[in-house]
């Protein structure tokens, strides 16, 4: 019979139990109390974006006024789109989600920089409130672009908002810093670049660009200020200004944004398909590698925002070739998680109906970025609904989308607690169609020449635009209903095991809710998206098995490794305390099974070669010497393959601990 | 078109005749029954002050259309006749051959105004309406017709081209004169059929007698009657239709990436929708083992789209070229976009805030701003190019089919982004106006454009001009007339001669030389209470203009 995998038990406070009270809160170096709080902003901040939504297709049910004027209007979808981006998708997944599992997922106890993680959220807050700030000093209604010499000649309050997202651009570059140098850094022993899930590749590829990218939208959005205050001619006209530059700069920024957005839900996306499909994800290199080159390939393609803006036509033809450069990659993500599918065993929980919502609304955001890509055709596109409809697919349909996946994925895990599934299937049904019933009329409205940001439209347009505000409702009650339940359950929600969902992971192998160093006992690295030894016990309870053979090595090991200790005892030669810990543990269980991870363990915490192979030996001798019917050739051959393993990882870290003495 | 542009010069009339019509009028006709319901020609007090009428004959074109009316007047039909007569004797002391002498009475007229154009006798009654009854013999046979039915006027509102004429035939009698009827003159009786000629560019209102029911009639020239039609949108479900030579190939380009974009999306779909059932988890169902990565697989999935790629671009690009080429011989239209309207001269000097424009002609485009980014699209024309202030862009096209299309405004500009070149009220079910437009002429139509454009720009009444340049500067964006303060201060102002507090606390009395330089330079004194928003008018109004829109301020005031 195997056996299940000993998962110890919990005996720290989780890491919201650890202490209590607001300054614990405010004043935390926790990277998933930071994750937390950054998710309640974000939350909050999507339902004030999506109010600006609602207010905003309310609006245009009808032609004319329906409730509210231009200039209330245009204050609307600017707000919408500065929250939505600036607030809500470029932090949601990396800052919030993760800053919350990334460092787990590692198998670290935080990330790098901890205190640099705190005032990166402040800073984030810092920029929100004054976003909001610029609702009671006169509004904002140059669009989220800011283009000059609108903005610079705007009566809102630009200057807030410029000086705002200022702020949140150094939030995202110091999140993007402190991830990178974790990445590098807190990968454990054995976890090499090809061992790490792809969303730590996501977050990685994400962090380049929140690095190298972000400094540029600084630059510009501060010229914009000091231009609005000490008029010094930079992107104004008449002060001999150059107000296309301000297009260049803020693309060379916002385009690789787009990519600062999609990349992370691209990562999540893998680890939910594979994981509710039981299957290894299909060319794991590739969509890695994809991840990494279209993080670069995302700064070459910014020309394709301006294609009518008057850029020369030589500028037009090498961003309309680099521009499709980037569907390449794109496309060859769709198919391997599609293929990823191919002979799985496919449970269709709340997360994975947002996967598979994200594979059909990124393919038709994706598919319909080359009618914008083609130069002939942008032109009669650009700047309409068309383009609207494409970009909300994929930074709504895909990237807020694969971010609520990832939090009902994930939610057990650093909550502990269940939200409702039937509630969860119903609500992500409802944003599936919500979504499409919303921007599918968009693209007909753009592709028939409805310019974008009009507070008036043609009649021709009207049964559209109703559909859309119908879709928008529904969209918006399904969201809505999300947060609530989720807020609910945060407090109410049913306990969580520690393993829901049978993932393979690290982050699965730490309690529930993790305490406040993330694992009590070191985990151990199994072969990642390999779901083979994990099975459902019991409904939603996941948990790893074992061979039966694998308890013969044990305790082979076991029996020697007394020996030795004895033996050193004798000699007085003190062991470490992790030795003597483990040791403790094997003697005392002695009779409980011992994992072949364990055996690992022990190898790693200075079990001597010799010995193991001692134990192999002795592995080896019990499987020929009883060739009983219960066990069979392949068992014995799994054994000697972990012997094996073992004393080779022995060897791997017995060189790596030489190699700094010398 | 013809038969407007018959209709305009045929009926050509000199105001000065109106004069004559009223007294005419007041007599009670012969033909109606006593208690016959009246109907009342009243044009708006705003727009009454006009004393030279708009239409002049152009001898060339239309010498064989005056012949025709007037060979059309003698043989009149004998109830357009009758009907005719008891006004008619407005023209002619003479009670029963009237007809005949009113259609020679307003053939003489309209030979006086063209060449005239000054006319002396309007001066003497400046606000006369410019309304009159003409013979209906001189009407052509497709001329607006209003009845009446179940106690309301068939149509209720109508746009007719300046100078042409109506014809009544009105059928209700238990009708009586509106009770709040200033000007009872103009009548059209029950049970007869008269015809009533309306001048100038005016909205005129028409009331019943017993009902407190009005028609309301628009007067206008008649390329702006073009202009006023409604877009068409036609095409197909997914684009509007092409009239550009060159958008063929962009939307071959969008067509072909349209069906490979639903292949693949089927494709993409089917295989996520058919994997997940078939592979779903069930009791007793478990993954199977199989490849994780196939090298192969991946090369060909990975080159597939690339070569898919690398002819899109490819066609793309050369799609793009021909829409950005210009032949070397167009048409050149100077286009200046400003918050929030368009303004379009044209090579002989005319302005318009629609675009008009020949048919198969290449016309370019050159753009500037006045103020922040705009961009010029038309989307029947599949070109869109954003216009810079203080640089030029160029865009170009050549339309193939005459109409009226959208044009529109695609870069965000501010307040009023979606209603670039919005105009006044048309008719009343139309009460927002409607967007500036292109029109495409139909051969020759340009031309005629260009020339009646021309001269009646030259000829407005200053009033009259600056009512529409008050619409068509984009003024009407933020200035109202009636009284209700929008962006800026409303025209309708009752501190004319008064002094006015400004924005610094100074003050400053409000006469035609605030006005002036208001216009010129609006930063230099900011009315209290108001931003510092509106573009400067400096050097793009000639001085015509200027005092035209300082009349019509000072028209308006209380």
């Amino acid at each position: 019979m195997p056996t299940r995998e000993p998962a110890g038990p919990v005996t720290e406070p989780s890491y919201l139990d650890v202490s209590h009270g607001l300054k614990s809160w405010m004043l935390t170096l926790d990277h998933k109390r930071i994750g937390l709080m950054y998710l309640f902003g974000i939350l909050i901040a999507l339902i004030v974006g999506g109010s600006f939504a609602l207010l905003l297709r309310t609006e245009l049910w009808d032609t004319g006024k329906t409730i509210v004027g231009q200039d209330t209007y245009n204050q609307f979808f600017t707000l919408h789109g500065a929250v939505m981006v600036f607030l809500v998708i470029i932090p949601g997944i990396p800052a919030a989600l993760g800053n919350i599992m990334m460092p787990i997922q590692l198998g670290a106890p935080d990330v790098a920089f901890p205190r640099l993680n705190l005032a990166s959220f402040y800073l984030w807050v810092t920029g929100a409130i004054m976003l909001v700030l610029t609702i009671p000093f006169g509004g904002l209604d140059t669009g989220w672009t800011l283009y000059t010499p609108y903005s610079l000649a705007s009566q809102s309050a630009v200057l807030i908002a410029t000086l705002g997202v200022f702020v949140l651009g150094f939030s995202s570059i110091f999140t993007g810093l402190n991830f990178l140098v974790t990445i590098h850094k807190f990968r454990p022993q054995g976890m090499g670049w090809f061992q790490m899930p792809l969303n730590v590749w996501a977050i990685y590829a994400t962090a380049i660009m929140q690095v190298l990218a972000t400094p540029v939208l600084g630059i510009t959005v501060l010229l914009l200020s000091v231009e609005r205050f000490g008029h010094i001619g930079i992107f104004d006209p008449t002060l001999g200004g150059d107000p296309v530059l301000f297009q260049h700069f803020f693309w060379f920024y916002s385009h690789p944004a787009v990519y600062i957005m999609i990349i992370p839900a691209m990562g999540v996306i893998s680890e939910l398909i594979s994981t509710f499909s039981r299957k290894p994800l299909f060319g794991y290199r590739f969509v890695a590698y994809s991840s990494v080159s279209l993080a670069l390939l995302s700064f070459l393609v910014w020309g394709h925002h301006m294609f009518v803006s008057g850029q020369s036509r030589l500028a037009n033809m090498v961003f309309s070739a680099l521009t499709f450069t980037v569907g390449i990659p794109s496309a060859i993500k769709v198919f391997n998680w599609v293929a990823t599918l191919y002979k799985g065993d496919i449970r269709l929980k709340t997360p994975m109906l947002y996967a598979l919502s994200f594979l059909l609304l990124f393919t038709i955001g994706g598919l319909t970025g080359l009618f914008l890509g083609i130069l002939s055709v942008d032109v009669h596109l650009h700047d309409t609904y068309f383009v609207v409809a494409h970009f909300h697919y994929v930074m709504m349909g895909s990237t807020l989308v694969a971010f609520l996946g990832a939090l009902h994925y994930w939610w057990p895990k650093f909550t502990g607690r269940w939200y409702p599934e039937s509630l969860g299937k119903v609500c992500s049904t409802g944003v599936f169609f919500g979504f499409n019933l919303t921007f599918l009329p968009q693209f007909v409205m753009g592709a028939r020449g409805m310019p974008r940001r009009y507070w008036d439209y043609d009649p021709q347009f009207r049964i559209f635009h109703q559909l859309s505000t119908i879709g928008a409702y529904v969209l918006g009650l399904s969201l809505f209903t999300t947060v609530v339940y989720l807020f609910w359950s945060f407090k109410n929600g049913k306990k969580a095991p520690r393993n829901p969902w049978g993932g393979s992971s690290l982050e699965w192998q730490a309690p529930t809710p993790p305490p406040l160093y993330n694992f009590e006992t070191p985990p151990v690295l199994h072969e990642l998206y390999n779901y083979d030894d994990i099975v459902e016990v019991e409904e939603d309870v996941w948990e790893r098995q074992l061979p039966e053979h694998v308890h013969e090595v044990a305790a082979a090991v076991a029996t020697v490794k007394a020996a030795r200790v004895e033996a050193a005892a004798s000699t007085d030669v003190a062991p470490t305390e992790k030795n003597e810990a483990l040791v403790r543990g094997i003697a005392t269980e002695e009779s409980a099974p011992v994992t072949r991870d364990e055996v690992r363990a022990a190898v790693m915490s200075g079990v001597q070669t010799e010995d193991i192979k001692a134990a192999a030996k002795l592995a080896a001798m019990t499987e020929t010497a009883e060739p009983a019917a219960h066990r069979n050739d392949e068992a014995a051959a799994k054994a000697e393959a972990a012997t094996e393993e073992a004393v080779h990882v022995a060897q791997q870290l017995k060189k790596k601990d030489e190699e700094p003495k010398s | 078109m013809r038969a407007l542009r018959k209709t305009i010069t045929a009926l050509g009339v000199a105001g000065a005749l109106a004069a004559a019509f009223v007294t005419a009028s007041a007599q009670p006709a012969g033909v109606g029954t006593p208690q016959a319901g009246s109907n009342v020609v009243q044009p708006q007090t705003n727009n009454a002050g006009s004393n030279i009428p708009a239409p002049e004959v152009k001898s060339p074109v239309d010498k064989g259309q005056a012949a025709g009316s007037a060979a059309r007047a003698t043989g009149a039909d004998p109830a357009a006749t009758g009907s005719a007569a008891s006004v008619g004797s407005a023209a002619a002391p003479a009670g029963s051959g009237a007809g005949s002498a009113a259609a020679t009475g307003s053939g003489a007229g309209s030979a006086a105004t063209g060449s005239g154009a000054g006319s002396g006798a309007a001066a003497e009654a400046p606000k006369e309406p410019m309304a009159k009854v003409v013979d209906c013999a001189t009407l052509p046979v497709d001329a607006p017709t209003v009845t009446t039915e179940n106690g309301e006027f068939n149509p209720p509102y109508l746009t007719v081209p300046t100078d042409s004429a109506i014809r009544f035939k009105l059928t209700t009698d238990d009708v009586q004169p509106y009770p709040n009827s200033k000007y009872p003159e103009l009548v059209a009786r029950a049970n007869a059929t008269t015809c009533i000629k309306l001048g100038g560019t005016n909205q005129y209102k028409l009331h019943s007698g017993s009902h407190p029911i009005e028609l309301i009639v628009n007067a206008k020239p008649w390329y702006d009657i073009l202009a006023d039609r409604p877009v068409e949108p036609g095409g197909t479900f997914f684009m509007p239709q092409a009239v550009n030579l060159e958008a063929g190939d962009s939307d071959f380009m969008f067509y072909s990436v349209l069906g490979l974009s639903i292949f693949f999306f089927f494709a993409i779909a089917g295989a996520v929708i058919y994997l997940t059932i078939k592979y779903r988890h069930r009791p007793g169902h478990k993954a199977e083992p199989s490849v994780a990565h196939n090298d192969t697989l991946e090369i060909t999935w990975t080159v597939i789209p690339t070569i898919m790629c690398v002819f899109l671009f490819y066609y793309g690009w050369h799609a793009y070229v021909k829409v950005v080429t210009p032949p070397t011989k167009a048409v050149e239209i100077q286009v200046l976009a400003k918050q929030w309207a368009w303004n379009f001269t044209h090579a002989n000097g005319v302005t318009d805030s629609d675009l008009h424009i020949p048919i198969n002609t290449p016309v370019r485009f050159v753009m500037t701003s006045n103020d922040v980014l705009h961009s010029f699209y038309i989307p029947v024309m599949r070109i869109k190019q954003d216009i810079v202030p203080r640089r030029y862009t160029y865009a170009w096209l050549d339309a193939q089919r005459p109409g009226t299309y959208r044009l529109n405004c695609a870069e965000y500009c501010g307040t009023h982004h979606s209603e670039m070149g919005r105009t006044g009220p048309i008719l009343p079910q139309w009460p927002d106006g409607r967007r500036a437009v292109v029109v495409v002429h139909e051969p020759g139509g340009y031309e005629r454009y260009l020339s009646d454009k021309q001269a009646d720009q030259m000829k407005m009444d200053p009033i009259d001009l600056g009512k529409q340049l008050y619409e068509k500067k984009g003024c009407i964006t933020c200035h109202t007339v009636d009284g209700t303060a929008r962006i800026g201060p409303t025209w309708k102002s009752p501190d004319w001669g008064k002094m006015i507090p400004l924005a610094d606390g100074s003050s400053v009395k409000m006469d035609e030389n605030y006005l002036r330089e208001s216009i010129n330079i609006p930063s230099a004194k900011i009315h209290q209470g108001y931003a510092n928003q509106m573009p400067a008018f400096e050097g793009q109004l000639k001085d015509t203009e200027l005092a035209g829109l300082i009349a019509y301020i000072k028209s308006l005031k209380q």
